[in-house]
């Protein structure tokens, strides 16, 4: 199930006076109160009003009598409300956990990645001068830290704010990661004999604890991501 | 006035009917339903979005952004097995309407 998202950049604002304008966006922002629309849907309602709107006020209704009627029209907006978030794929325990796997490789993929070029780059220095090779490793355990973080804040951004019937898509993010995982295998492979060298067989302690800090970051991240999603489906459950 | 529930259940099989006709936009599919109607059936407005994004998550239909006099639109077009289950849909609201056709009058020749 494709969205494909053809926006034009140049996009025209509707001539309607500022009140109107407001009062719409006020009722967007009534029936997505537990963010239930996506910006795409958003639009969509809003796309909705503005048609009606042109409609009543080529009959020579006024711009608010217009939006009265159009407001009528739409219904109660707790039971729209209430239809989106019976439809709504992330109140799905399912889904749930599919987030769960996608979010882990997605993590897992960006710091491979990651891992992979800061590995690379440890080697060449190794090659030139030892002594950054220890600075490269101390450099290591802080960057890991900093990217897992930022990767867990835009996994739960983007729990909370995605378009999540397009969650099939994320599937492509597993892919990636078993392309990434093999690849790195395949690198592993070539370079392990060269770890041997006596250097960096004295500092591996160095890499358990990146290796610590970076896994119990992962840890932390998944359990804080759980622990937000719980609340959401718990909060969906007294609602209903 | 058609009942409530008469018209959550007949929504599915409208909004497949008028994309099957072609592409079309949330605003437009009410009021052709409403022009199909001659304004008897008249849903609240904002029940048909949810309805469509229902549609939509099984794979039913699928959409489109596009940009109309500067407002991002949302276009909606029938998939294959939207039409499939349109199929479906149609024989059985015919076998329903046969059905009261028959009960409540039974000389009435069922096609």
């Amino acid at each position: 199930m494709a969205i494909n998202n053809q926006y034009n950049t140049n996009v025209m604002q509707p001539s309607y006076n500022d009140k109107v304008t407001k009062t719409i966006s006020d009722i967007i922002g009534e029936l997505n109160q537990n963010d239930v629309l996506s910006k795409v849907e958003r639009d969509e309602i809003e796309d909705h009003f503005y048609c009606e709107l042109d409609e009543l006020t080529e009959l020579g209704l006024m711009e608010e009598e217009a939006l009265l009627i159009a407001r009528k029209r739409f219904g109660l907006l707790e039971d729209v409300s209430a239809e989106y978030k019976k439809v709504s794929p992330q109140w799905n325990l399912m889904q749930y956990g599919i987030i769960g796997v996608v979010g882990y490789c997605l993590v897992c993929s960006i710091t491979l990645f990651v891992n992979m070029i800061s590995e690379w780059f440890w080697m060449l220095y190794y090659q030139v001068d030892p002594y950054f090779v220890q600075k490269n490793i101390l450099l290591d355990i802080p960057m890991r830290f900093i990217l897992v973080l930022i990767c867990g804040l835009l996994l739960t951004k983007v729990i909370s704010k995605m378009n999540l019937t397009n969650l099939r898509a994320l599937w492509k993010i597993p892919i990636l990661y078993v392309v990434l995982s093999l690849i790195q295998r395949g690198l592993s492979f070539v370079v392990l004999p060269s770890l041997m060298h006596p250097y960096i067989s004295k500092h591996l302690e160095l890499f358990a604890i990146s290796n610590i800090v970076t896994n119990t970051t992962f840890a932390f991240i998944l359990i804080v991501a759980s622990i937000k999603l719980y609340k959401i489906r718990i909060l969906e459950l007294r609602q209903e | 006035m058609i009942s409530k529930d008469l018209i959550a259940a007949s929504s599915i099989p409208l909004v497949l009917s008028i994309l099957n006709e072609g592409e079309d936009y949330g605003y437009s599919i009410i009021k052709k339903v409403m022009a199909a109607s001659n304004n008897q059936l008249q849903w609240k407005e904002g029940s048909l979005y949810p309805v469509l994004k229902k549609l939509e998550k099984k794979e039913l239909i699928s959409s489109v952004i596009r940009v109309e006099n500067g407002r991002k639109r949302k276009y909606y077009s029938i998939n294959r097995s939207g039409k499939d289950r349109l199929e479906v849909l149609k024989n059985e609201w015919q076998l329903i309407t046969n059905t009261i056709q028959m009960l409540c009058n039974p000389a009435t020749t069922i096609k």
